[in-house]
């Protein structure tokens, strides 16, 4: 970190400065920063500026108003006297600037407001960025949105190759544009062909790709930061505009003129509708919209990317996505167990579920045993987590670590070592009573027992432990590297103990944990069954699959009920189904069917719809000839039904989950719901979405539904205390 | 039963001011070297596989260690002192200290000298001890002339300079030096390493048949033992990450037989020769990895304990004779402890060669060859029972992963002793150079 040997004015930077090299500034008195709360300056060798930002009583620093208001006092100061560089740093630990204040969005009522709000913010940057001298944005950490515009209006900039330090610009991700002129100032530095990807994803860059691409002008080791800094600074200040635009090549002048302009966004406009809906996510369409108008040459671009960002702020999509922002924050500050080491987990089962949840630890850091009855039974979870360690480590070295880390353990000598316990075995009671029993007797007191069950009810296998109070579910979805969520499960006799650990574990693995209480289905498989469960009815009365998921997908879910169940498996929704009890089983015979006949979803090459290996994701799949019999021409009025029958099952039950309080508050739920089933996060979670609809009008919709297709629509008791 | 079956401690007068204790062992199968290899581990690979689960069995943390010794006699060019890169991958952490020790073939037990030492004078009180080679991953380098020509090509400046040294290029140069086949050959006397055992046996007149007989005896017992489960207690199972499970020494031939044997082409003189691939060891990957304590650690991490490490002794022979290295030494390690040879229950001679371990046998009962060699006894001179001698099996059905057999004989020691509930045993292995190397065990029945 910089504080700790990168101090500004570094002794020995001083003392071997050759003395000739002075420059004829150095003498410069004036405190730039004096008065000012959370900026401070010092003038360094050769009348170097070093202006470090770091937010009183906050860990990260942000871009607030009370900051930018600073930062407008001391661009005044600056332009007065202005010193020979600047070199621009914090001096907190987690990073550089993480970007705008997000908290303050909510205060922006409307679009004039935060029209006003943008625009003065792209004025102080503008004069930033005019400033006389060489500025060097010297970056460790995190360097995100705003931050990064702040060093893309610098002349320079130099960060850390450290795995901690990312920059990019993601405010595609909280449905808005970078709106203080990064939008236009990246494409210009960059070219388009490289920004506009970035930009529309909203995607972070290590310092290496961005020094590659040309967002950084070096990467470089910790201890070579401020040599590379001051290297920058001390540049002819001349140079300065020749640099930013060298990384342009004849390509990216092409690009810029306006038919060929026109040509390429319309073909990337293209690309991004096979990703994202512009109903839904109007923001990178915006974004690509502007820059088709007014590239990145014409002032005309800052105003337009102003106006643009002010209309996003106020579309609901942006309030729901920096609402679902905060969310994942609540998530991650869960009360938990904050002293507990966890360095050692074993875990019991190397199925897909347990050998995934040991790679993923071993990932993460974690000393990882993963034990089964015979060393073949492990092998596919080791060449599982080989790939998985492929595909997240850059380097060998750090793909060997975790290797080593990963421990194929047939005996269960792990057990009496590990500080969590995880069992992820098939199905069944006594035998996971048995595994659970033996963790107790052998495994340190504090050590963490867990069950990955799905299920069965964690009090009945906790019943006949000797420590009851122990046990606590821990359940991860499948496949764990790419699911965010992890329902942390307390049985009526878990201890609060226990539980807390549980959660701290999760978030040591980088998990969002989601504390529910027992109940069938815990929260993410309750809610989304009776979905599914729809689907699959709507399927059996003669709806086309493709029609059933393409009105899911309309309604915002990441893919449709028929392809999920397929990449669930078709024998564990059955399981699951028949374990929440509440299916009519004749309503889904061709589910019973399908698993008869060994068709179990994508893990068997069949399920709902046909896989064939080498088939890159086709726009329409072919179907299992089986599902194919049942279509038949429906009504109209049903057709237009369908996604509302499958999303309102799906409100329903949450209401239901809302009630009996499976979880602690609703926030929590929406965040399950977003983070565990892949719930619209545009729309802000299912209660959000109710109450943002209106209770009463949801209400009415689905009394509709129940006339028309009966019980399955009845409301749930919670509606009449859910209120607007 | 055995004479010695309840052993004291004080029946031995140990040269070590403290007792050093061998509290557990664990090895990778050992694979065969020749292609198609499954996986391609390197040395650090196999050892960090076999230490890991080592120590997942016992109380003690990778960090609770004193130090790392590991033998290896040809580590890769990326693992300078291998020991210390196992060290920190197993996650011992920075400040357990970590060193590779070399002595040819015996390098393991080297390692396991050189822990014993550091325990037995206080230094250590939990030190990892092992071996590991990967032979298969030797590499194949450049010859000398062809490494003199690169240099200069390197360093010719000029096109004319370039051009003749291109005209100095010659094809011998594309001939490589194989790093296996030198590092088997004594330079010193000239002789590889089968030649010393061809030499040895006519030394001892010791024909092909009693060779092969011999192999097929070896293969049958280790056969025997790995069907008994004898090894299970010690492997460490590996997984290829191309989907193979080795859960076994691959080396053992169950159908092995003195018709099949004698039907191999002997490696020197494919007419007359008599060592043959088939009485010889077999050129392996594996690793062999130890675990020793003192009396203070095995208390404080509550350890179990095998055997003790009572004493080592080394000596040094006619390098043309490597293979009687085990008699010398062997004698050197009992008169030191005023041991009568019969006391020993058990022994472990490596087989490096099939007429080796017979020309040892009966080494120990040849007064006039021992004192022609002048090596360090006075009698008595009698002959090592079959039955007493590598009772399950040795590196000609094993294999030989030069670094790792030392070790590796040793906790195979301990566990026939144990088995056996037998008191001593001796492991003794012969050292390409000329050097043999003997470990004293006892073996312990009760934890401390």
């Amino acid at each position: 970190m910089i504080g700790l040997y990168n101090s500004p004015l570094d002794k020995t930077m001083v003392l071997y400065m050759p003395s000739h090299q002075t420059h004829n500034k150095t003498q410069k008195t004036v405190d730039y920063t004096q008065g000012l709360q959370h900026w401070h300056s010092q003038v360094g060798e050769q009348g170097i500026l070093y202006l470090a930002l770091d937010l009183v009583q906050q860990r990260n620093n942000v871009l607030s108003q009370a900051v930018l208001a600073e930062l407008e006092q001391l661009i005044d100061r600056l332009e007065q006297d202005i010193p020979a560089a600047i070199i621009l740093y914090s001096e907190k630990a987690s990073g550089f600037i993480f970007g705008a204040d997000i908290t303050e969005f909510s205060q922006l009522s409307n679009q004039a407001q935060a029209l006003e709000y943008v625009k003065r913010v792209q004025h102080l940057f503008a004069r930033w960025e005019q400033l006389a001298c060489n500025t060097v944005a010297m970056i460790d950490g995190y360097c995100l949105g705003g931050g990064c515009e702040l060093a893309l209006a610098c002349t320079y900039r130099v960060a850390t190759r450290r795995m901690q330090t990312k920059v990019g610009l993601p405010e595609v991700k909280l449905g808005i544009i970078p709106g203080w002129g990064g939008s236009v100032r990246l494409p210009r530095l960059i070219g388009a062909r490289r920004a506009l990807p970035l930009l529309l994803a909203g995607k972070l860059l290590s310092a290496k790709a961005a020094a590659r691409c040309g967002l950084l002008d070096a990467a470089v080791s910790q201890s070579q930061l401020k040599m590379a800094a001051r290297y920058y600074a001390l540049l002819p200040s001349d140079r300065k505009r020749q640099t930013a635009v060298k990384q342009r090549n004849l390509l990216d002048h092409l690009f810029q003129l306006y038919p060929l302009r026109i040509m390429m966004a319309s073909f990337i406009s293209k690309r991004l509708h096979t990703k994202i809906n512009p109903k839904h996510y109007p923001a990178s369409y915006a974004l690509l919209m502007n820059w088709r108008s007014y590239a990145v040459n014409s002032p005309d671009a800052y105003s337009a990317e102003a106006k643009t960002v002010a209309d996003l702020m106020c579309h609901p999509s942006s309030r729901n996505l920096v609402r679902v922002f905060f969310l994942q924050q609540t998530l991650k500050k869960l009360e938990h167990a904050k002293d507990m080491t966890i360095q050692h987990v074993h875990v019991v089962g190397a199925g897909v579920m347990g050998g995934d949840i040991a790679a993923w630890c071993a990932l993460r850091g974690l000393q990882v045993t993963l034990q089964d009855t015979e060393y073949s039974k492990v092998l596919p979870a080791y060449q599982r987590a080989l790939k998985l360690f492929r595909k997240h480590l850059p380097k060998k070295y750090l793909r060997q670590r975790a290797a080593d880390r990963f421990i194929v353990d047939v005996v269960g000598d792990g057990m009496a070592k590990a500080d969590v316990i995880i069992e992820a075995i098939y199905e069944d009671l006594s035998a996971k009573k048995h595994i659970l029993q033996r963790a107790i007797d052998v495994s340190k007191p504090d050590a963490v027992i867990a069950t990955n069950t799905s299920s069965l009810a964690i009090e009945d296998i906790a019943a006949s432990l000797s420590q009851p109070q122990r046990l606590v579910g821990i359940h991860f979805f499948n496949p764990v590297a790419k699911m965010p969520l992890v329902e942390v499960v307390s049985g009526k006799q878990t201890a609060a103990q226990a539980q807390q650990a549980a959660v701290a574990f999760v978030l040591k693995i980088k998990k969002l944990p989601l504390p529910v209480v027992s109940c069938p289905g815990f929260l993410v498989n309750r809610v989304l069954m009776p979905y599914l469960l729809e689907a699959v009815y709507l399927l059996q009365q003669g709806f086309s699959a493709h029609e059933i998921d393409a009105a899911a997908c309309a309604k915002g879910m990441p893919m449709g009920p028929i392809t999920l169940a397929d990449s669930v498996g078709l024998d564990i929704c059955l399981a699951v189904a028949k374990n929440l009890d509440q299916a009519q089983q004749d309503r889904i015979g061709i589910l019973h069917d399908l698993v008869a006949a060994g068709d179990l979803g994508k893990k068997s090459g069949r399920g709902f719809y046909v896989y064939r290996k080498l088939q890159r994701s086709p726009v329409r799949k072919p179907l299992n000839p089986a599902v194919k019999g049942l279509e038949k021409t429906m009504p109209k009025i049903q057709c237009e039904d369908i996604g509302d029958r499958m999303w309102y099952r799906l409100l329903n039950e949450c209401v239901a989950c809302w009630g009996q309080h499976v979880v602690a508050d609703a926030d929590v739920l929406d965040a399950g719901l977003i983070f565990g089933c892949g719930f619209p996060p545009y729309v802000g979670g299912p209660i959000h979405y109710i109450q943002q609809q209106g209770v009463d009008a949801c209400l009415q919709r689905l009394l509709q539904l129940e006339q028309r297709y009966g019980n399955d629509f009845h409301p749930a008791d919670a509606w009449s205390q859910l209120k607007d | 039963m055995h004479k010695n079956s309840q052993p004291t401690s004080s029946s031995v007068s140990s040269t070590y001011a403290r007792p050093v204790y061998l509290v557990d062992m664990a090895r990778t199968p050992f694979l065969k070297a020749s292609p198609p290899t499954p996986g391609s581990y390197a040395a650090s690979d196999l050892a960090v596989s076999a230490a890991r689960a080592l120590l997942l069995r016992h109380n003690c943390r990778a960090e609770n260690l004193d130090q790392v010794i590991l033998g290896c006699v040809m580590p890769a060019a990326t693992e300078a002192n291998i020991a210390r890169l196992v060290a920190l991958r197993l996650g011992c952490g920075h400040a357990v200290v970590a060193w590779t020790v070399q002595r040819n073939c015996a390098s393991g037990m080297q390692a396991i000298d050189s822990a014993a030492q550091a325990i037995a004078s206080g230094q250590s009180d939990l030190v990892l001890a092992g071996g590991t080679e990967a032979m298969s991953q030797a590499p194949l380098t450049w010859n000398r002339r062809a490494r003199a020509w690169l240099g200069q090509w390197l360093q010719a400046q000029r096109k004319g300079g370039r051009l003749s040294c291109l005209a100095q290029w010659r094809p011998s140069m594309l001939m490589p030096e194989f790093a296996l086949k030198s590092g088997l050959t004594d330079q010193y006397v000239g002789m590889s390493m089968p030649q010393t055992a061809e030499y040895l046996a006519h030394q001892f007149q010791i024909n092909r048949e009693d060779m092969d007989a011999y192999a097929v005896l070896s293969q049958q017992r280790a056969h025997a033992a790995t069907q008994a489960g004898h090894f299970a207690q010690d492997y460490v199972p590996l997984l290829t990450p191309q989907g193979q499970v080795v859960e076994s020494d691959q080396g053992i031939r169950a159908d092995s037989s003195i018709e099949q044997l004698a039907k191999l082409k002997p490696i020197l003189h494919s007419k007359f020769g008599m060592v043959t691939a088939g009485n010889s060891s077999q050129i392996t990957d594996g690793a062999a990895m130890l675990l020793l304590a003192s009396e203070d650690a095995v208390r404080q991490y509550d350890l179990p304990v095998v055997a003790r490490v009572c004493d080592v002794a080394w000596a040094g022979v006619d390098p043309k004779q490597m293979g009687i290295g085990p008699v010398a030494a062997a004698q050197l390690l009992l008169t030191r402890q005023q041991m009568p040879i019969e006391t020993i229950d058990y022994w472990e001679i490596n087989e490096a060669f099939a007429g080796q371990v017979l020309a040892c046998c009966a080494g120990f009962s040849a007064p006039e060859y021992c004192q022609q060699q002048h090596f360090p006894t006075d009698g008595p001179y009698t002959e090592i029972p079959l039955e007493r001698l590598n009772i399950d099996g040795g590196a000609i059905a094993l294999g030989h992963p030069v670094g790792a057999s030392g070790a590796r004989i040793v906790g195979q020691l301990a566990r026939i002793l144990k088995r056996q509930q037998a008191a001593y045993g001796i492991a003794s292995i012969c050292i390409g150079g000329g050097q043999g190397g003997a470990l004293l065990l006892q073996a312990l029945s009760d934890p401390l």
